[in-house]
């Protein structure tokens, strides 16, 4: 059994494409000299390392190896989308409608990643978690953000 | 020397004891005890959380506070992996083995007062060399010039990544991702923006708060959402009378506490080793020295006593380089650094001169949250017990809330939470790629100072690259960092091989 390491090869060219970028920043910036280093400098030669490691990782990951390698552990799409629409709609909702909507929707969205819990457990979260926020930072900690606030 | 060694106590306790200082040290040991006992919130994940909860405090107490969740995450760690098997924090992995049988047995009581204590014995004496050493290696440092500086960056660097776990190639791409990270926004000398693309309001840097909060907190809610069970646990069982030990017991533990606390003493001060390290070496020497190593894995206290001593002895010297030298050792100490930062204290051989009350007043809180922390463990664990059985499933959505209302609290600025969205994905992206988010985040906070000191470097010495390396502390810094560097490949190269010949050991066995 021959198999290809197809994650080394993955890292690697995330390391590549990081290393691209750092390049591309570095070519519009003054790059200097050893004696005084400009703006460039720094990135340029990281991004070259970079470049150099990625290659190793890619190299690596071709070299046959017996067992194809596990990939880490990718969690389900659902608590990933979940999770990061939750933080999203926090953002879009902050500065417009203020803490409580704003921590109410993400929390709701946060709850429906974990699917044994009930409807009412939710529901019960989506009260209760918003209440104790602003107890905490709003009267608590007397954080300057409006409770509720309407500019769409 | 010594009168010094007193008067530089007596300072610190003169902070430590104010109204403030108890108050906040007591707020910081009781908030991590109960992060510490929660599950699925790590230490640096605790502590990131809470950072912007102190910005309104003096800097000493911010650190007193900041500290104080730190080694208060570490007892409550202690009392989950006895309890349940779940270890809280990964260096109080140790203490399952023996801690857990031990609960199993019907010494739980016992199991948890030998923690405290034992935790307490090597804080103490941690906290004793830190007072001791650290005017030593501060004042060494100080003739310190910035290719000494520099390579000393490197070797904390090369060290705290490639001493964890993991294939070498990957640590050191994200040491470099990360110094990378840490050019996002202006440049000290030119003044121009750097790696920000477009958007302007990071002309500061990355915000720590949301990196962290991202790279760590979210996607261990991600993986843990729905999934984490908790078991139930009879709190009844754990009284105050079911804590005392018995003779033959307290004769075991007291020695392996005093050789854990020294191992830990000593490797919690060097970079890259830390708790864990010290831990797993400490429980390794006690079953060594044991007259009955069979004992181990069914109950020894010894297996309990030694690596909780070590661990929390390593916890307080390894703030003796990131004071003084404003290296740190691990992630951990890295962001307690950039909370420094944050609150505009440059970690460094100076702070011992220009914030002597910073610099004993935290000194001498480790001693009093200790001492908070042995009286909130031993008579009132029974409600650490209670806090262990909150399901996960109700506790998840409260720190999905606290994370974005802490990162958004840190500068009330939208893009903040746009940063920590980008962290979130990017950690669970490593996370699939198998890199590790330490190295990332060490790189991030030092790649500034590294920069700076490299360019200072060459500017004093005119571009010449050998000054690097023909200053004798300098190049022995850069040799160590290079060992360490061939060293790990090499072992990485020997497991590899090792696999190899194991798996056709076993083809030929088959056949």
């Amino acid at each position: 059994m021959r198999n290809l390491n197809k994650i080394d090869v993955l890292a690697g060219l995330f390391v590549l494409v990081i290393a691209a970028l750092s390049l591309f920043e570095a070519s519009g910036l003054a790059m200097g000299s050893a004696r005084s280093m400009g703006p460039g400098y720094f990135p340029f030669y990281i991004g070259l390392i970079m470049v150099v490691i990625g290659i190793a990782l890619i190299l690596q990951g071709r070299r046959p190896v017996e067992e194809a390698p596990e990939f880490g552990n990718l969690p389900s799409a659902r608590s990933i989308l979940l999770v990061l629409a939750a933080v999203t709609s926090f953002a879009l909702m902050i500065e417009r409608f203020g803490l409580v909507p704003a921590t109410a929707v993400a929390v709701f969205l946060g709850t429906l990643a974990d699917r044994e819990s009930s409807l009412l457990q939710k529901l019960i979260l989506t009260i209760v978690v918003p209440v104790v926020c602003v107890l905490i930072f709003k009267i608590g900690l007397s954080m300057s953000v409006d409770v509720f606030r309407w500019r769409p | 020397m010594m009168s010094d060694f007193f008067a530089n106590l007596s300072l610190g306790f003169s902070v430590a004891l104010s109204a403030a200082g108890l108050g906040w040290c007591f707020i910081g040991v009781a908030l991590g005890t109960f992060v510490g006992v929660l599950p699925g919130i790590g230490a640096l994940a605790a502590i990131a959380l809470l950072l912007p909860l102190t910005f309104g405090l003096e800097p000493t107490y911010a650190l007193i506070m900041l500290a104080g969740i730190y080694y208060g995450s570490n007892y409550g760690g202690g009392i989950a992996s006895i309890l349940l098997n779940l270890p809280g924090t990964p260096t109080s992995a140790v203490t399952c083995i023996d801690g857990y049988p031990m609960a199993r047995n019907g010494r739980a009581g016992v199991a948890l007062f030998t923690t405290a204590t034992a935790s307490f014995f090597g804080s103490a004496i941690g906290m004793i060399i830190m007072a001791i050493f650290s005017p030593m290696l501060a004042a060494a440092a100080l003739r310190f010039s910035a290719p000494e500086y520099f390579s000393l960056m490197v070797l904390g660097l090369v060290a705290a990544a490639m001493l964890g776990s993991g294939s070498p190639f990957r640590a050191l791409a994200m040491i470099f991702f990360g110094l990378i990270l840490g050019l996002v926004g202006r440049d000290l000398t030119s003044g121009l923006l750097r790696f920000t693309y477009g958007v302007d309001e990071l002309y500061e840097g990355l915000p720590l708060v949301a990196i962290a909060l991202g790279i760590f907190g979210l996607p261990e809610i991600i993986r843990n959402a729905g999934h984490l069970q908790r078991s139930r646990i009879r709190s009844k069982d754990i009284t105050f009378a079911s804590m005392i030990p018995t003779r033959d017991e307290v004769k075991r533990a007291v020695p392996a506490a005093i050789r854990g606390t020294g191992l830990g003493a000593f490797f919690g001060a060097l970079p890259g080793t830390g708790g864990l390290l010290a831990s797993f070496m400490s429980y390794a020497l006690e079953k060594k020295v044991s007259k009955h190593p069979e004992r181990f894995g069914k109950g020894a206290i010894e297996g309990v006593a030694g690596p909780e001593a070590a661990n929390n002895s390593a916890v307080q010297t390894a703030f003796i380089p990131t004071l003084t030298l404003g290296i740190p050792g691990d992630v951990i100490m890295a962001i307690m650094m950039g909370a420094m930062i944050i609150h505009g204290i440059q970690p460094g051989a100076q702070v011992l001169t220009s914030h002597p009350d910073l610099f004993w007043g935290l000194t001498a809180s480790f001693l009093v949250g200790n001492l908070m922390l042995l009286i909130l463990n031993i008579p009132l664990i029974g409600m650490w017990v209670r806090i262990l059985s909150i399901p996960y499933s109700v506790l998840y959505p409260f720190i999905i809330a606290f994370i974005c209302i802490g990162v958004y609290s840190v500068n009330g600025s939208v893009v903040d939470l746009g940063v920590l969205l980008f962290f979130g994905l990017l950690g669970c992206v490593m996370q699939y790629l198998k890199f590790e988010p330490a190295p990332l985040v060490l790189g991030l906070i030092l790649g500034p100072m590294l920069e700076q000191n490299l360019r200072r470097g060459l500017q004093l010495y005119r571009g010449d690259y050998t000054e690097f390396l023909t200053r004798p502390i300098s190049a022995t810094f850069l040799l160590i960092s290079l060992f360490i560097i061939v060293w790990s490949f090499w072992g990485a190269m020997k497991t590899r091989r090792m696999r190899r010949q194991m798996r056709a050991a076993e083809e030929q066995a088959a056949e």
